[in-house]
């Protein structure tokens, strides 16, 4: 990987790095629902601080805590314009063939662009904080009450945490099958739709090989030593909460409870 | 091709996971890759018709979760969309390999595939529609980028995951489907 | 046909927290015909070495020269690097991916510019050369050979083209002894046949046995560069620098530590061989 890739988790020591990583997530959950019920310009504002607020505890530079939004001004503008010109043909300023352009609209692609964005901040700043192990881990612990309705949650766990340690591994096995075929001679770059398909078999089809190869040799040494399937798997012992953690779950409520507050003292204004 | 062993399905399904991570990031070499290619098409309609429906499921609806967590693409906004979509794709395969039985290997294969790659679309028009972009999504805009863009990729996945499943068969990886005649 | 190394230097992930010097300024000349060996701990720069060699990757800093062209130039072109330079990855039978042995092995010549009946002479030769039978082997498929034929076919895909230098990254781990003594005279004979070997190895013995010169990387640096008579001579070192020695070679330390006197440049059995038949019959050399 030539430069660091969005949403890359950071080393580092900041509160918003030691916090449990299943109260971060919850935390994510809950702070990305409130931005949906913002409605008011005051709750924006208090929204932005908040998660200024965060952004500067965690210690992630501007830059990257922004990275994830980089690549996507473009959908932003055409969200905006797109807006802009249909969204409210009632209240428009003129109208011309099939467009409407009305400050409606412009207000309301404003507040779409808006809430995308601050969500991917805040996902970026628990991405960048939290390694994807804990992230995993955490997703875990919140999805098990669902095993009371059949879902089978240990071994939705298991395969997930099988497949993070893949990663690394097939990561690296890819590279050097895609170099060893460049070095044979190998071109990505037809401009047929078949010969397209014929140039990337090479480096597919051995990608799967190596990978069901891996799966199969695993899958053999399990069942050799006897694992049929999950039933209680011994957990991952996680520290216990602290104040802290407690201290900022109650944080993100009071925020979201606040701004459904201002909602229903808002419910006139529709944004 | 569904006489494997829980185990089995599982750790197959936990790679095809890991590849919906890796193989994205492998044809970055690539021009145009991800919206020629579709690479995490791959992983996951090959689940589906390797696995059974509720793993390939599984692996569309936490693939792209994945990979937004491991390397940030696709981007959290377009996530919601891509995982309804991928979950379809792994559904439909998963189904319609059960259901369609011609004695013939390679038409089973291809009618799963189109069947999926279609009701994934749909579903995935939809979901834009109704849900996550409602106003900004229209069947114009849907055609266009579900299928004008995409078209090469859908041709090179027909192309493609067939000779990945022989492959896997010849390779004594997976089950043959029709041991009879060799297929 | 040589490689030429100018001050190269390789960074991973410049300017990130995860920057790491792979290489520092390596001075570097391989000439025509040399059977060189690569040495080195884990980590110590080699695979990175390899890949600038054969332009998978760019230097950093510095610049590399393929019969005096310097293949990341900007009118360099690498289709010429391609056919000159074969590398052969650890683990080369992953690459395998045709649905036929013989359409595998072609796969490098597609582009080659090769017509088809010399292609399909390179083959025949490139199949042959690895000890498999053409005629029974052509029309399988790859997947459902045995590992040590898939890796002969591998390597055979990689001959095919013919190239003039061939580069090998740990080619003989995981083989049988049987196995890797057949792929090493391999090497041996295209290497009599004038080809350029440079091969990556952790097994002393086999480059005490094939290889004319050592080198050994240390930390991105090079720490060694010497004809292989004189490249193990000092055990104190090699230590510190993670390289093994040959069994011949630990024979011939022990018996200097006894007290005979073993000069220090005996590497392969054949030299042993001599010195322990003295000793044996009562002479102290």
């Amino acid at each position: 990987m030539k430069s660091l890739p969005t949403g890359i988790f950071i080393p580092g020591d900041s509160p918003i790095h030691r916090l449990d990583s299943s109260i971060k997530l919850l935390a994510l959950f809950i702070t990305v629902v409130t931005i949906v019920l913002v409605n008011s310009f005051l709750g924006y504002v208090i929204m932005i601080l908040f998660i200024m607020m965060i952004a500067m505890l965690s210690g992630i530079s501007l830059p990257v805590a922004l990275n994830a939004t980089n690549k996507l001004y473009w959908f932003f503008i055409i969200i905006l314009l797109m807006n802009t010109f249909f969204y409210s043909p009632e209240d428009a300023w003129f109208s011309f063939w099939v467009f409407t352009p009305s400050m409606t609209g412009f207000t309301y692609g404003l507040t779409v662009v808006l809430r995308v964005f601050l969500a991917l901040v805040i996902s970026n700043i628990l991405t960048s904080t939290t390694p994807p192990m804990e992230i995993t881990h955490a997703l875990e612990h919140l999805i098990s009450p669902f095993s009371y309705v059949g879902i089978p949650t240990g071994q939705i766990a298991m395969i997930l945490s099988i497949a993070i340690q893949f990663i690394p591994t097939l990561a690296e096995e890819t590279d050097t099958i895609r170099k060893a075929q460049m070095t044979r001679g190998a071109r990505f770059d037809s401009k047929k739709i078949t010969q397209k398909a014929e140039a990337v078999l090479p480096m597919v089809i051995p990608i799967f090989l190596a990978a069901f190869k891996r799966a199969d040799e695993l899958s053999v040494a399990m069942e050799a030593r006897g694992y049929r399937g999950v039933s209680g798997r011994t957990k991952k012992s996680s520290r216990p909460l602290l104040v802290g953690d407690y201290g900022a779950l109650l944080i993100v409520l009071l925020v979201c409870l606040l701004q459904i507050a201002l909602r229903l003292i808002n419910l006139t204004r529709t944004y | 091709m569904q006489e494997m062993s829980v185990v089995k399905k599982s750790i197959f399904t936990a790679v095809c996971l890991a590849l919906c991570v890796v193989l994205p990031q492998a044809f970055h070499a690539v021009p145009n890759a991800g919206s020629v290619y579709l690479p995490m098409h791959i992983p996951v309609l090959l689940c589906g018709l390797i696995c059974g429906w509720q793993y390939g499921l599984l692996c569309g609806l936490a693939g792209p979760a994945l990979s937004t967590l491991f390397t940030g693409m696709p981007p959290v906004a377009i996530l919601p969309v891509m995982m309804i979509e991928c979950a379809v794709y792994g559904l439909m395969t998963g189904l319609m390999i059960k259901i369609i039985r011609t004695k013939k290997t390679y038409v089973d294969l291809y009618l799963s595939l189109i069947i999926a790659m279609l009701s994934g679309r749909v579903v995935a028009g939809l979901a834009r529609a109704l849900i996550f972009a409602p106003g900004n999504t229209t069947l114009a805009t849907w055609t266009a980028s579900y299928f004008v863009v995409s078209l090469p990729g859908i041709i090179i996945q027909l192309l493609l995951i067939p000779s990945i499943v022989f492959a896997l068969m010849k390779a004594g990886l997976i089950p043959m489907r029709y041991p009879q005649n060799g297929s | 046909m040589s490689i030429e190394l100018s001050r190269v230097s390789y960074t991973y992930s410049p300017g990130t927290v995860f920057e790491t010097v792979a290489l520092q300024e390596i001075n570097l000349t391989i000439e025509d015909g040399e059977y060189l060996g690569l040495m080195g701990k884990t980590g110590c720069g080699k695979s990175t070495l390899l890949q600038l060699m054969v332009g998978l990757m760019q230097p950093s800093r510095g610049q590399i020269f393929v019969d005096g062209k310097d293949i990341n130039g900007r009118d360099y072109v690498r289709a010429e690097l391609r056919r000159k330079i074969g590398m052969v990855f650890q683990y080369p039978e992953i690459q395998l991916f045709e649905t036929s042995v013989e359409k595998d092995v072609a796969f490098g010549l597609k582009h080659s510019g090769l017509s088809k009946a010399e292609a399909a002479d390179n083959v025949r030769w490139a199949i042959e050369i690895v000890g498999l039978d053409y005629d029974k082997i052509r029309s399988v498929s790859p997947f459902s050979l045995s590992g040590g034929e898939k890796r002969r076919v591998a390597i055979a895909g990689i001959l095919a083209a013919k190239p003039k230098i061939l580069i090998l990254d740990e080619p003989i781990a995981g083989l049988d002894p049987k196995g890797r003594d057949a792929f090493l005279d391999l090497t041996q004979k295209l290497n009599a046949d004038g080809v350029t070997i440079i091969m990556v190895s952790h097994n002393a013995d086999a480059l005490s046995k094939y290889a004319s010169r050592i080198i050994i990387l240390d930390s991105g640096r090079l720490a060694l560069d010497s004809p292989s008579k004189d490249a193990f001579k000092d055990l104190a070192r090699l230590e510190t620098l993670g390289v093994g020695v040959s069994q011949a070679r630990e024979v011939a330390h022990l018996l200097s530590q006894c007290g005979f006197q073993t000069p220090a440049d005996i590497i392969r059995y054949e030299e042993l061989q001599p010195l322990l038949l003295s000793i044996a019959r009562g002479g102290h050399l």
